[in-house]
Order: structure tokens, then sequence, then C-alpha cells
């Protein structure tokens, strides 16, 4: 079902805003700081209102970043047919940007007019939603022409009837779409489904469907009913973490690109996560 | 057309647990509930504490409440969750029908928000009128009562977590004040500048 051609990205990659590609590019042009020439592409948050400038997507081509397009505002989990404007819009940036590949969180992150940002809804991991978001990924493979991913959402309550993993499989098994794997929101969803992480996710056969993985600081705090973990990306990235995703591109059995998504994080943190990825996996 | 994302929000943020969600899911419901209406209150408290406080003191200790209620229908018209929160409080504000100290407080407050759009009510004055005072090309509005006062009093009782007596035996100055508000880098100054329209 997948073929070579899904396959545009590799190595490492790191997370970042329109209005920060210009200062990426720069800084992995210039090796300073020195992590950055380790960079192979940026995952990009696009909303569809952005402005991609010509000269946004030379300084990509000349610092050698290929460019992954992060939807935040579609709704894989509603029909695309009732967000055309927006899928139009982004179809025009994907364009614009030369994005290799196009990946969104399965979720509701628009409501009405409103960005929910942090207070976005997963999608519920039920029969209904897996059919939609299923059509809408084949649906926006044809429209934007190049790779589209599915990654599993920031989940802080589970509502559905699936287990994740096997959620995740159903969707690129009927959509021929790969995967995002993020390891934090895996992990927070073990935490509220007690689930072993290394144990749920050994033997997946899902894993076949990644694409690229995720990795990104968080933040765990007490409650009543057990520890919440929280997506933090300005956070360290855990030890933890960094294992669950070595046993995931273990499971995988070929190197996949990972993406180390630390928005707000100080320089020093980035690059010290920049180099210890490289030389764990990428060495 | 409403479908099974709209009725969860809906229910999140009111607290009401959709009937076609199973039994043994509510409780996981409501405490998701509870974790996304504090994320919501920590808006609130961002960028409008004294606000908060005084609703909380002098309207009713769940006031946060109503405003929780009323933001899932302002996503419909708000870009963005700090001016959904704005219209919320506003409608709040205006439900509880209640004395004008607690609306100058939360427009004086808002005049400080940097996120969002919000269109504050109090009047700005038009340029003749900065002229007349040498404050041209300023941004001054025009509250009823020393808001300036009433605001610096409601930081000190918030942040000393006052009893709400305390806020409640406040006695607020009538008399017209003038406010400028100027920005310095990414944030919003407010000036009070009442004396340069003393007669």
């Amino acid at each position: 079902m997948h073929t070579i051609a899904d396959d545009r990205l590799s190595g490492l990659g790191l997370s970042c805003a329109v209005d920060e590609i210009a200062t990426q590019c720069a800084r992995k042009l210039a090796a300073n700081p020195a992590p950055w020439q380790h960079l192979d592409y940026l995952s990009i948050g696009v909303y569809s209102t952005d402005v991609i400038t010509p000269e946004m997507v030379g300084a990509l081509r000349d610092a050698k970043l290929a460019p992954a397009m992060h939807l935040l505002e579609l709704n894989l989990v509603r029909p695309l047919g009732e967000q055309q404007e927006v899928v139009t819009a982004i179809c025009r940036r994907a364009e614009a940007l030369e994005a290799v590949c196009v990946e969104e969180d399965m979720g509701f992150w628009t409501w009405g007019k409103t960005r929910l940002e942090q207070h976005m809804l997963p999608a519920m991991l039920d029969e209904p939603t897996a059919d939609i978001i299923v059509a809408n990924l084949m649906e926006l493979r044809r429209w934007v022409g190049v790779p589209v991913y599915a990654e599993n959402p920031p989940i802080y309550c589970d509502l559905g009837d699936y287990d994740l993993l096997t959620f995740m499989e159903r969707v690129a098994e009927d959509s021929g779409c790969g995967l995002v794997f993020d390891v934090g929101h895996f992990l927070g969803y073990c935490l509220i489904s007690d689930r072993e992480p290394e144990d749920y996710l050994r033997g997946w056969k899902g894993i076949r469907h990644v694409r690229e993985f995720h990795v990104a600081g968080s933040t765990m705090r007490p409650d009543s009913a057990g520890p919440v973990w929280y997506d933090d990306h300005a956070a360290a990235i855990s030890d933890y973490s960094f294992d669950v995703l070595a046993l995931a591109q273990t499971q995988a059995s070929r190197l996949l690109p990972i993406t180390l998504e630390q928005e707000g994080a100080t320089i020093a943190r980035v690059s010290d996560h920049i180099t210890c990825t490289t030389r764990r996996f990428f060495a | 057309m409403s479908d099974r994302y709209d009725e969860l929000m809906t229910g999140l943020y009111t607290g009401a647990v959709p009937d076609w969600l199973p039994g043994a899911k509510r409780p996981v419901f409501l405490r998701e509930s509870v974790r996304r209406r504090c994320e919501l209150g920590s808006a609130l408290r961002q960028n409008w504490p004294c606000t908060m406080f005084f609703g909380r003191c002098v309207l009713s200790e769940d006031f946060a409440l109503s405003v929780f209620q009323h933001w899932p229908a302002y996503c419909r018209v708000a870009t963005e969750i700090t001016t959904g929160l704005y219209l919320g409080l506003k409608h709040a504000i205006h439900e509880a029908g209640t004395a004008p100290a607690l609306w100058e407080l939360f427009q004086y407050e808002t005049l400080h928000v940097t996120t969002g759009s919000c269109a504050v009510e109090i009047p700005r004055l038009a340029k003749d009128r900065l002229t007349s005072a040498g404050l041209d090309g300023q941004e001054v509005y025009r509250f009823e009562l020393r808001v300036p006062e009433l605001w610096s009093r409601m930081k000190l009782y918030h942040a000393a977590l006052a009893p709400a007596c305390f806020v409640r035996d406040y006695e607020v100055v009538h008399g017209a004040t003038y406010v400028a508000r100027y920005r310095r880098n990414d944030r919003w100054l407010l000036d009070d500048v009442t004396d340069a329209f003393a007669q």
C-alpha cells in the first residue's frame, strides 16, 4: 500500500512556526549553534492564514532543510467538505512551501471560528470517527499531492471503544496513508489507560505504517486519580521518552525520521537534544 | 448542524455529560471537564485577575462557572480563546446585572490584554478633546469611576487572598477618570491622565 515515494523525509527534524523558518535556516547554514548542522528537515506548523514567501522557500533550499507541513486547524474528525475554505488554503500553502509531506494530529482543532490550541479535542477512538478520518486522509492526499500522515493526538481522557494502537493501525490500513507516532502523546495515553508503554508497543504490527516519530518535552502532575502527563514542548525530553523512541525505532526495523518538538525551549536545551538524538540514533 | 464533537465540547465546558456517553466513561468525562475549565480559569486569571476576584467576592464563589457556561457559544464568533473568554466574561457580568464597579474594572483590565481582539466598550475620546487637553495622538478612554485606585486596591486584595468582605466593603470613588493606553515593547501600559482634563 505504501510506496517508496512516501519516504520523502529522513534524518532529524525540528518543529517550528512559519515565522521561525528564516531563523532556523540561518542557524543551520552558519552551524551556529553547531548542532543545527545535523538537522535535515523542519516540521513547520502552518495555519491556513499564514503567509509563505519565496524567501522562506529559498532559505529552506539553501539550508537543505526539507519542509514537512504540520497542520494546526483542520478537523480530521469532520468531513472535509464542511471545511473546504480551509482545505483550499492549506493546499495552496503546501504547494507554496514545496512541502514533502503533510501531517496532523487526529482531532478537533477548530470550533466555530475559534482555534482551540490546548483546548483541542482528540479523536474519539471509535468506528464512526475512524471512517471519517480514513475518508479525509484519502481526500486530502488527492488534494495536496504529497504523502499525508495522521498523528496520534494528546489524549487526556479516553472516551472511545478502540485502544489507540488498534485505532491507528485501522486508520493507516484503510486509508493507505502513513502515520506519525508521537512518543509523548503515546506515553500520556498509556498513563490514562493504565497500560505499560513498552509492553503495549512491543509487537504492534501497525508500526509498519509509521513514517515519522515526534518526541517532545512533557510534565507530569500528581492527581487524585493518578498522575497526569501534560504535553509541554518547552520542557526537557525525558530519558524515558528517548528509550521508548529507541524501542519504537527497533520495532520499525528501519531508521525513520525523528522530529524534535521543542517550541519555547531555550536554545541550550534544543542544542542538547539535537546532539543527544544525533548521537543515539543517527551516528 | 451539531455533531458529537459539538456536544462533547459544550459538555466539557458546561459540565453536562452527553446522554449518549456510556456510563463507565462518565467519571472520566467529568474529570476532564474540570481540568479543561481550570485551563480556561487560568487564562481568565492571567488576563482579568482583579475582575475575577471581585466577581467571586461580590457575586458568587462560582462566578467563573457562568463564564465557562457562555464560552462555547462565543467560539462561533471569536477566532481565539482570549477573545471568546472576553465575550463570555462580558456576558456573565451583564447577566449578573451588577454595579458599574465590576464592569469598569473589567474594561480597565481588558486594556492591558495583549492577545486576541477584545474590543473595549469604554468610550474612547475623540481627537478634538485630546487636542484641547494636550494629548494629541494618544489613545484615551473615559471611565465614570476612579478605576486606577479600584484596580490597585483589588490587586492588593487578590495578592493577599483577602477576605471577601474587604472587597464588598471597599467604597468605590465616583468621578470622571481618563486613562491613556500606550504600547511599550509587547505590553500595554496605562496612565491616569485625568489631570490633563481638569478645568
